[in-house]
């Protein structure tokens, strides 16, 4: 009798013990998303959060991590920095999140970036592409599972140098990344192709639909080939435009956002075709299995195909699952370090992650525009993407930025 | 720059204007009559956008389709405007400015998601309209034959409004009740039915704007905001509620924007407010205005 | 009881008094998210507030407020970062050049009313903003000033929270002296009845330009307010989004009275707040409820408090 109580003592000893751990093993690993999902920016947010909960799903189906779930909580910026950082706040001050992930405005991520930077708590980029995220204002938080701007430029710019053409005209959005991005695409070019010359350089209003003006200008100034940094709506009116105006048959078009589903989907028949473009996702001609098993997933759930928004988002779940694995805890100093040396099986292939700036090195594709049967979209030909070394900014040069400020 | 390109560019900035012509006589015309500045008209234009997307796709076998969405599409969207007169405008007219403006702006708060509900987040187009998507070779360069259309169209229509005007009893009422609306009461006219009619009239050129503009364009829920700013530029150009006004300043707006692209690139965002401040500083009541008190 | 509420929300300090102390206590009760978004909310209210001496007391409808608010946010933002200047001195700049900007293009509005006027605002408050998107060279653009340092004394939320309420009740204290003030009644009558105002031997133009300036002041430090706690500015801060957030606050909690506006920042940051963590539809909340307000509530939450109060100063003209 005596004894069976005492057994009974031990074992409760034992299970009190013990219970931390149990209800350690129950509590989520939760991720706070912040991104896009009113507004202007939520054909990239959207997708990105199905992208990520396709990630969960199946990391869940086989046990979590460390035994542990994953939970995601999304929350919209409304395409605002106000909004995103007060989201922020709230997800990791009331809501006690582990890690960050979201946002495609460079503007709203910077604003999260600085809080994430205080709180030393992980945030993870999904599609903003602005440079200095991870350059001028990188810090040990803030990491960057996406392309970065210089990499859709420079990756254009080797593209093109490898074309005959060297009268060059310059189009791009009215804001701080049209014009980033047409530096960077300039600055490379002529440093691989120094005999380029520069037409002229021009800038439309961001979401101005005419731009008629615009292509008029851009026929009548005797340039061979046009780069412009234009996406969404204002490629899709570009787009449609010129086409009627038999623009893409007079001179040779490139853009960062000609391969990119999203608009393309909405041109549908009236992309122009053998037009050079590039894309961060360029599912139909990797065919991984794990490509061609996501993009099935992804459209099983939505009904759509996937974008740089879904394979972001799906990449960053993943990257950080595998960061908790390796690092055996969910701490963030140890994560930092560990997902600065694991390489992430995703959609575009293995990705590691660079320790100077903590960006994938994730590779950036172009090729010529093209309709196929198999597809309601245009598609990109032939695509090649560069070696990450030679596209994403250097050591050196990420150095010198951050003296600089 | 040669001829050619020159002309080019006043072709494409004359193309723009006539569309704004459109959108902005619907503005204008509520303003002059009703006293309204209509936040809400950039909503119809895309509600015209919208629904003629809508018809296309639910019609994708009939050629012609477009048409049909260019008939159906902005008589729909003038349907709703003529709701929305009859049971929320109506109680404010007597209202301070500001409850005007709140009042048009939540509808476009409103609609705004509406249309997301609907239509989604996604970006949508519509194809150019088979009959009119060829383009004319003049001196070298190509000019979309749906240029040309819209060229036309901003004039027909506005011959036609102006017609409205001037030769029928429902244009002479307008007038009258542009320059006085108190004495048009006093002399028993219908003020009621009127303002009805001529909302519905408002609403119904910003939705023909936006279905005009959809084989051209994106569509995409950000468009009510990005027009209602160009438009109030045109009328405060023009002169709020001033017919030819708004012709005028239609066209000036366009090809500001055809050649300020040109001359002054870093400028275009900034120009038309610009345009806007000189002219509210130097001449308030517009170009081809009244001035009243 | 019906006479302690009404002493509360009557003309004397009593109501204000008792928020105040309310406002000092709150943090104990509440977690550091909502404490945050208490910041948030007191530089909306003097923002609003600032908006509400031109629409309420002025009646002029200014389109384009949100450019002094945003010109304060960057004058704050540009002295931290770029002269290194101390905070203090950043923080009583920034009303300085809002001040001064609303001085320059009020003297160009204030010539116009009604319409013309609203629209005027409007232009300049858009130009104002492209000035700071595109001027990367000074501004950078629409990536903004971000990790804006400020002083460690200020560092925890809490100590910010305390900051931000006497920057707030100075602020409010202040434009409330102003408008109980002959200048304030003046520009009532104005609003009220500009003919007689002016054949009474008052500058109408001075008066209006008097009360804009001011406004743009108080609106400067609402910006540098909130580019302080969050240390960061962006030109969204100009936009005409902005403006109208603090027109919409203005209406939900009444242009006529005095804190009306300020009781509209609580209750539009609580309901964005409470209302997106379910719905993806805020728009269309926040305009169905605009709708009703303008319909059914000119007054705003205060008008219709009290009003059923049945209580003085209900009445349109006799703000608090």
């Amino acid at each position: 009798m005596l004894k069976r109580r005492l057994f009974g003592v031990i074992g409760m000893i034992l299970v009190i013990l013990f219970f931390p751990s149990f209800s350690q093993a129950a509590e989520p690993i939760k991720i706070g998303y912040i991104h896009s999902l009113s507004g202007a920016g939520s054909v990239y947010g959207k997708p990105c959060l199905d992208g990520a909960e396709i990630a969960a799903a199946e990391i869940n189906a086989k046990g979590g991590v460390l035994g542990r779930k994953i939970e995601i909580i999304a929350r919209d910026d409304k395409t605002k920095p106000d909004d995103g950082l007060r989201e922020a706040k709230d997800l990791v001050l009331s809501k006690k999140v582990d890690y960050l992930m979201g946002t495609v405005s460079s503007a709203v991520a910077l604003a999260i970036s600085g809080f994430a930077k205080e709180q030393k708590k992980i945030f993870c980029v999904a599609t903003a592409q602005s440079t200095a995220i991870t350059s001028e204002k990188g810090h040990r938080y803030v990491f960057r599972i996406s392309t970065n701007n210089s990499a859709y430029c420079r990756s254009a710019a080797r593209r093109a140098a490898e074309l005959p053409y060297t009268k060059y005209y310059l189009i791009g959005p009215d804001y701080e990344y049209g014009h980033s991005s047409i530096k960077e695409f300039w600055t490379e070019l002529k440093r691989l192709k120094p005999n380029i010359e520069l037409v002229k350089e021009a800038y439309s209003p961001l979401g101005t639909p005419d731009f008629k003006p615009y292509l008029s200008a851009i026929l009548a100034s005797g340039a061979e080939i046009c780069y412009s940094s234009h996406w969404g709506g204002d490629w899709i009116a570009f787009a449609k435009q010129g086409k009627a105006m038999g623009y893409f048959d007079k001179i040779k078009d490139i853009g960062q956002d000609h391969g990119n589903i999203e608009a393309a989907l909405a041109l549908g028949k009236d992309m122009p075709e053998g037009i050079l473009g590039g894309s961060h996702y360029p599912f139909w001609a990797l065919k991984t299995p794990k490509s061609n098993d996501f993009v099935k997933k992804f459209n099983q759930k939505t009904g759509m195909y996937p974008g740089v928004g879904a394979a972001g988002g799906y990449a960053i779940v993943y990257s950080l699952a595998e960061a908790v694995a390796k690092a055996k805890s969910t701490d963030t100093e140890k994560m930092v370090d560990a997902l600065e040396t694991i390489k992430v099986d995703t959609p575009v292939g293995n990705l590691t992650i660079r320790k100077i700036d903590h960006q994938a090195m994730w590779p950036f594709w172009y090729g010529f525009t093209k309709f196929i049967p198999e597809y309601p979209f245009a598609i990109l030909q032939d695509v090649m993407a560069y070696d990450p070394a030679l596209v994403y900014q250097t050591e050196e040069e990420i150095k010198e930025l951050r003296a600089k400020k | 720059m040669d001829f050619s390109a020159f002309f080019m560019q006043f072709l494409s900035g004359l193309s723009q204007g006539m569309l704004m012509v459109i959108i902005a006589s619907g503005l204008s015309l509520v303003f002059g009559t009703m006293n309204i500045l209509n936040f809400a008209h950039g909503s119809f234009y895309m509600l015209g956008a919208y629904f003629c997307f809508a018809v296309v796709t639910l019609l994708p076998q009939i050629s012609g389709n477009f048409w049909i969405g260019l008939l159906l599409g902005p008589l729909a969207v003038a349907g709703i405007g003529g709701l929305i007169e009859r049971n929320v405008l109506r109680r404010i007219y007597s209202r301070h400015l500001l409850d005007q403006l709140l009042l048009t702006y939540a509808f476009i708060l409103i609609f705004d998601d509406v249309v997301k509900m609907i239509w989604g987040i996604d970006f949508q187009s519509i194809g150019m309209p088979s009959v009119l998507s060829g383009k004319l070779d003049i001196l070298n360069r190509s000019l979309p034959h749906y240029d040309l259309f819209l060229i036309l169209m901003g004039p027909l229509i506005l011959v036609g409004l102006y017609l409205l005007l001037q030769k029928t009893r429902i244009g002479r009422m307008m007038r009258a009740t542009a320059s006085d609306a108190e004495m048009m009461l006093a002399l028993g006219g219908n003020v009621r039915v009127l303002f009805n009619r001529v909302f519905i009239l408002g609403v119904w050129l910003g939705g023909m704007g936006g279905a005009l503009i959809s084989p051209q364009a994106a569509i995409s829920p950000g468009m009510a905001v990005s027009i209602i700013v160009e438009s109030f530029i045109v009328v405060v150009i023009g002169g709020l509620g001033s017919f030819w006004g708004t012709l005028l300043g239609a066209f000036i707006f366009g090809q500001f924007n055809a050649f300020g692209i040109l001359f002054l690139p870093r400028m275009a965002i900034i120009f038309p407010f610009v345009l806007m401040a000189l002219v509210l500083i130097i001449r308030p009541w517009g170009l081809l205005g009244r001035p009243e008190n | 009881m019906k006479n302690f509420v009404l002493k509360l929300l009557g003309p004397g300090p009593l109501g204000p008094v008792l928020a105040l102390v309310f406002l000092i206590f709150l943090p104990l009760f509440i977690g550091e998210s909502w404490v945050s978004l208490m910041v948030e909310v007191m530089a909306l209210a003097i923002f609003a507030t600032s908006l509400n001496i031109l629409i309420g007391y002025g009646g002029m409808v200014s389109f384009g407020h949100a450019a002094y608010y945003g010109i304060g946010a960057y004058t704050y933002a540009l002295l931290l970062t770029k002269a290194g200047a101390p905070f203090l001195l950043a923080m009583v700049a920034a009303p300085i050049l809002s001040a001064l900007g609303a001085l320059i293009i009020g003297w160009f509005c204030v010539r116009l009313s009604h319409i013309y006027f609203s629209m005027l605002t409007l232009a300049f408050g858009q130009i104002v903003f492209a000035v700071a998107l595109q001027w990367y060279g000074f501004t950078r653009g629409d990536n903004g000033i971000t990790e804006i340092p400020f002083p460690p004394l200020l560092q925890s939320t809490q100590r910010f929270y305390y900051f931000a309420l006497v920057v707030l009740a100075l602020s409010l204290w202040g434009m409330k002296r102003i408008m109980d003030s002959p200048f304030g009644k003046t520009l009532q009558a104005l609003r009220d009845n500009p003919l007689r105002t002016e054949f009474m031997g008052i500058n109408v133009r001075l008066y209006s330009l008097m009360a804009f300036v001011i406004a743009g002041g108080f609106a400067g430090i609402g910006g540098a307010l909130f580019a302080a706690f969050n240390h960061n500015v962006f030109p969204t801060f100009m936009h005409w989004g902005k403006s109208t957030e603090a027109l919409v606050v203005t209406l939900l909690g009444g242009m006529f009275h005095f804190f009306g506006p300020a009781v509209g920042s609580i209750l539009l940051v609580f309901l964005d707040k409470i209302v997106t963590s379910y719905l993806r539809y805020w728009s269309f909340v926040l305009g169905i409820l605009l709708a009703l307000m303008v319909l059914f509530f000119p007054g705003g939450f205060s008008g219709y408090v009290m009003g059923r109060l049945n209580a003085i100063g209900a009445k349109r003209g006799e703000g608090r």
